[in-house]
């Protein structure tokens, strides 16, 4: 693997150069919100950013997109593919938390049978630089208590690491080389490794929360009918900001828009939140009541996703706790369903 | 790579009104383009995605079978905003079909069984299906004796008057209509599905019940077989639930860790059993 | 407020040991710092878990709203006379009952089926905020002490006065203290000095140009991304099925149509004009910091202008959108 050591300073500069060669992602400062989004023109990055309050996950997923396109003519209806060819990109700034998301939405979005073209295209055009957790910006962050880490490489083709004076740049994947040439030619040492070993084992340290996330998937398998669902569930007010600011929930809806003659297919970002997401047109709803919800919003990322894929679908980012409207957190909810 | 949601241009080219309220329709589909219908290869008890542009997509289960070809039915009540506007279409109108989707019935495990093939009013499409498939020419000899229960709340509202008719007068398929109810022209059975199944009282001896229907008859009619000695394992059925995607991604229509469109629809009741119950 | 919180407890635990309240919605202390949640209490043990503090920010009117209907929704197919009654109790501050007064007046339940322990309120913290005020840093540990916030961050300690951080609809309420109430805690709560000001941001706003105020419309309602959290949090939003999810015929587009989202909010400005009680609860509930009581305000002042009424401030004053008089000076319901 290749390894550089970059100033610190130098970043802006590097963003800069490879923003002339491809479209970058970065985190960005929009009002009072840091964003997760394209570099425009003259925009700069925000790079003392403690995370985005968007989850990259966005430029893959996006919360709506174009999946056919179609003409009322004279003969019926014409349609043809409207995926547009995605371009070349490069987000720069992605926390690990997030890059960890990405190997987690592969597993569903890239199974062996029924590739999902839309999102596959994004990402294999995409490459990632990971900027590690030197200090992990939250109280709410978890992350190593679902397989992640603050200098996890996982999902990343290079991975940023701030050694105090300098940036340890490591280029994970083949991917990741292409970007070599913008990163200078000083080779990282072994005292940087080294330094780098101490960093990560410090940052693991100030990770204060911890649940029982891989403890927990026997014990709500055995409580699916527990009188545990009865009452977690009353101060959702099924909003879905948890759904829509997680880096793992890609739920969606598929719906059709006509103007005139031109229509579109639509994939929109859809929340296991809201009532309707399963509500038959016979008016039958399986889960009736925001109690089925959270059971289905818990067990899909503890229970069933570990289940289908040997992964739990959580990164401990800690949006969904940060933001939830009632403080609904989803770190209590693991750790007391952990103790029935 | 094969995009899985872009779907096959197909036109309407027969449409059957089934029942008296005129509320459920047959659609005989047959694809724009030839080599369409090659990549369309279906099994008895899978589904597809009806697309109608400007409205949407609605999951229906093939009401042909794969021994028709040329054409691909489905049997559609009239509820949504989808299966409202093909209610409206007229013959020779394109449309798209995305699939086929889903696992199917288990042809093989039934294969040298006797079949008892258990209906309830509309669900009864892709167990004729099963029936077409499973008596057409050669295929009869690989499955054993054949019993249909097949039950309606009216004689208005049985569908595929015809070939029920034409079932009725082979001798290799033992055809039970009933109904909740008859009206005055009605010369045949009255009776609830599990009643009907009671008298007919097929052995669980080397057999398998295959169930589509109303929750209600379902809970009903499970019993009875319990107590003719079929287990769980050779009881099957087929979920419903509301789908977009049909290829597990979109994640509505899981029952605890399975997707009804990717790992079903056809489970059996001793599967069902192992997953938690949301539906 | 301890001392409010200690006779709110206690009051709380009679009225449950009494059994004159089924059910009790109040807060509880949240599970991050500075933070309070909505709580449900249905035994008297359960009592102590009550907070009641400057981080109380959700309007509970609309979980009184869900809880009722909900139980009504459950007496649907029961017979009459086996029918339940259920009583809902409510820790409201002004805001509140002003929502539980729309409510009624929209005869949405019965003045007997919520019962409302009145709190006196001197505003609640803005957590956006708040979190501007430290200039995004994370929240480690923090306090209140009389009218100073100590914060602790990652970057050190920091003190913040109360004031500065208070929901803006907070600091201008002429309604802090309940409009109806069935036990009251403590005393009233002295006056908003920022309640003659009311109305200054919207006269502000009132001056620029059409096309300002229509930019800022547009640049407001592209930071929104369609969660919903405003209208699920606002206890007047509470239509069984809402118009954007209708799809027979579907009203609004789905996707990320920038007039999708325009109308979807602006649909919803419009359904609060004179139901719109300045909770702040879709403000605050925003992920995206989306600034609706600008809109919100801006209606709530042309109610008052045009009819000389706010909403839910008296049972006896109905919302004017939903009224009619005989001797209406208008007359185009004669001559339309």
């Amino acid at each position: 693997m290749e390894k550089r050591l970059i100033k610190k300073d130098a970043l802006t500069g590097i963003i800069g150069k490879i923003a002339q060669e491809a479209v970058v992602f970065a985190p960005v400062k929009v009002e009072d919100n840091v964003l997760f989004k394209a570099l425009e023109k003259g925009e700069e990055p925000f790079l003392t950013y403690a995370n985005s309050k968007n989850a990259p996950k966005n430029h893959f997923f996006p919360r709506s997109e174009v999946m056919l396109r179609y003409t009322r003519t004279a003969k019926g209806v014409e349609f043809a593919g409207g995926q547009k060819e995605a371009e070349a990109t490069v987000l720069f700034g992605v926390r690990p938390c997030d890059a960890r998301s990405f190997v987690l939405l592969d597993l569903l979005f890239d199974q062996e049978k029924y590739k999902d073209p839309y999102y596959i295209d994004k990402r294999q055009k995409a490459t990632i630089v990971a900027l590690a957790c030197v200090h992990p910006p939250y109280a709410t962050c978890f992350c190593t208590s679902v397989d992640g880490h603050p200098l996890s490489a996982d999902g990343a083709d290079v991975l940023l690491t701030d050694l105090g004076e300098e940036f340890l740049a490591e280029f994970v994947t083949p991917k990741g080389e292409k970007l070599l040439k913008y990163f200078g030619d000083v080779k990282a040492d072994a005292a940087a490794e080294a330094k780098k070993e101490a960093v990560a084992e410090q940052a693991a340290k100030e990770i204060k929360s911890h649940i029982p996330a891989r403890e927990v998937k026997p014990i709500m398998d055995a409580n699916f009918d527990s009188p545990f669902w009865n009452t977690i569930h009353q101060k959702c007010i099924a909003c879905g900001t948890c759904t829509y600011l997680c880096p793992t929930c890609h739920c969606f809806d598929i719906t059709d828009e006509m103007k005139r003659d031109d229509g579109r297919r639509l994939r929109n970002w859809d929340s296991c939140m809201y009532p309707m997401f399963t509500k038959e047109t016979s008016g039958h709803n399986p889960r009736p009541t925001q109690r089925e919800r959270w059971r289905q919003r818990a067990m899909h990322k503890f229970s069933y996703y570990p289940e289908n894929f040997n992964a739990i679908a959580c990164v401990g980012c800690g949006r969904c706790v940060m933001y939830c409207p009632v403080n609904l957190d989803i770190r209590k909810i693991v750790t007391d369903i952990s103790k029935l | 790579m094969q995009n899985p949601y872009i779907p096959y241009p197909v036109e309407v080219v027969k449409i059957v009104t089934e029942v008296d309220t005129k509320d459920i329709k047959t659609f005989r589909l047959a694809f724009v383009n030839k080599e369409d219908e090659e990549k369309f290869k279906y099994i008895p008890g899978q589904f597809a995605e009806l697309s109608i542009f400007g409205k949407g997509e609605s999951p229906i289960g093939i009401a042909s079978s794969p021994t028709q070809p040329g054409y691909v039915e489905f049997t559609v009540q009239k509820a949504g905003v989808v299966t409202s506007a093909l209610h409206e279409m007229e013959v020779g109108t394109r449309m798209g079909l995305r699939g086929p989707l889903g696992n199917s019935w288990p042809i093989e495990f039934l294969e040298g069984k006797n079949v008892v093939i258990v209906g309830g009013g509309f669900a009864f499409t892709t167990l004729r299906s099963l029936i077409n498939y499973m008596i057409f020419g050669d295929n009869r000899k690989r499955f054993g004796k054949i019993t249909v229960v097949y039950g309606a709340r009216n004689p208005g509202l049985l569908i595929y008057k015809d070939e029920l008719e034409a079932w009725s007068k082979r001798d290799d398929i033992d055809l039970n209509v009933t109904v909740d109810k008859g009206d005055a022209a009605w010369k045949g059975r009255e009776g609830f599905v599990p009643t009907v199944c009671k008298e007919v009282g097929p052995s669980p001896e080397n057999a398998v019940t295959v169930i589509c229907g109303p929750p209600i008859m379902i809970r009903f009619t499970l019993p009875v077989f319990f107590e003719l000695g079929f287990s769980k394992e050779t009881i099957i059925t087929s979920l419903e639930m509301r789908m977009k995607c049909g290829i597990g991604k979109c994640g509505r229509c899981n029952v605890g860790s399975k997707y009804v469109c990717k790992d079903g629809p056809v489970f059996t009741f001793a599967e069902l059993d192992k997953l938690t119950r949301d539906f | 407020m301890e001392n409010i919180e200690k006779k709110l407890r206690e009051e709380a635990k009679r009225l449950l040991e009494e059994k004159r309240v089924d059910a009790l919605v109040g807060f509880e202390a949240g599970t991050l710092p500075l933070t309070a949640t909505p709580c449900f209490i249905t035994s008297p043990e359960e009592a102590d878990r009550l907070v009641w503090n400057a981080f109380c920010s959700q309007n509970l009117a609309k979980y009184v709203h869900d809880l009722i209907s909900q139980h009504h929704n459950s007496q649907k197919r029961v017979k009459p006379e086996d029918r339940k009654k259920k009583v809902v109790g409510v820790v409201a501050r002004g805001c509140t009952t002003r929502s539980i007064v729309l409510h009624l007046q929209e005869r949405q339940y019965g003045r007997d089926e919520v019962t409302i322990i009145g709190v006196p309120c001197e505003g609640y913290v803005d957590r956006k905020a708040l979190t501007a005020a430290l200039d995004g840093a994370d929240i480690r540990e923090g306090s209140l002490t009389g009218d100073r916030l100590d914060i602790l961050t990652a970057e050190g300690k920091k003190e913040i006065p109360l004031q500065d951080v208070l929901a803006d609809n907070c600091r201008t309420c002429r309604f802090n203290n309940p409009i109806i109430h069935d036990v009251m805690i403590g005393e009233p709560a002295p006056a908003m000095p920022g309640a003659v000001q009311e109305y200054a941001e919207v006269e502000e706003f009132e001056k620029l140009s059409t096309e300002e105020r229509w930019r800022y419309f547009t640049k407001e309602m592209s930071k929104c991304i369609r969660c919903y959290a405003c209208r699920q949090a606002c206890p007047s939003c509470y239509c069984p099925t809402c118009f954007v999810e209708q799809t027979q015929p579907q009203w609004v587009g789905l996707g990320e149509d920038a007039t999708d989202t325009q109308v979807f909010q602006l649909m919803r400005l419009f359904h609060m004009v004179g139901r719109c009680v300045d909770c702040g609860s879709c403000v605050s509930v925003c992920p995206m910091g989306v600034d609706l009581r600008k809109f919100l305000k801006k209606l709530d002042k042309d109610v008052f202008d045009f009819f000389g009424n706010r909403a839910g401030v008296s049972l006896d004053d109905p919302p004017p959108l939903s009224t009619f008089k005989e001797d209406d000076k208008e007359d185009f319901i004669y001559n339309p």
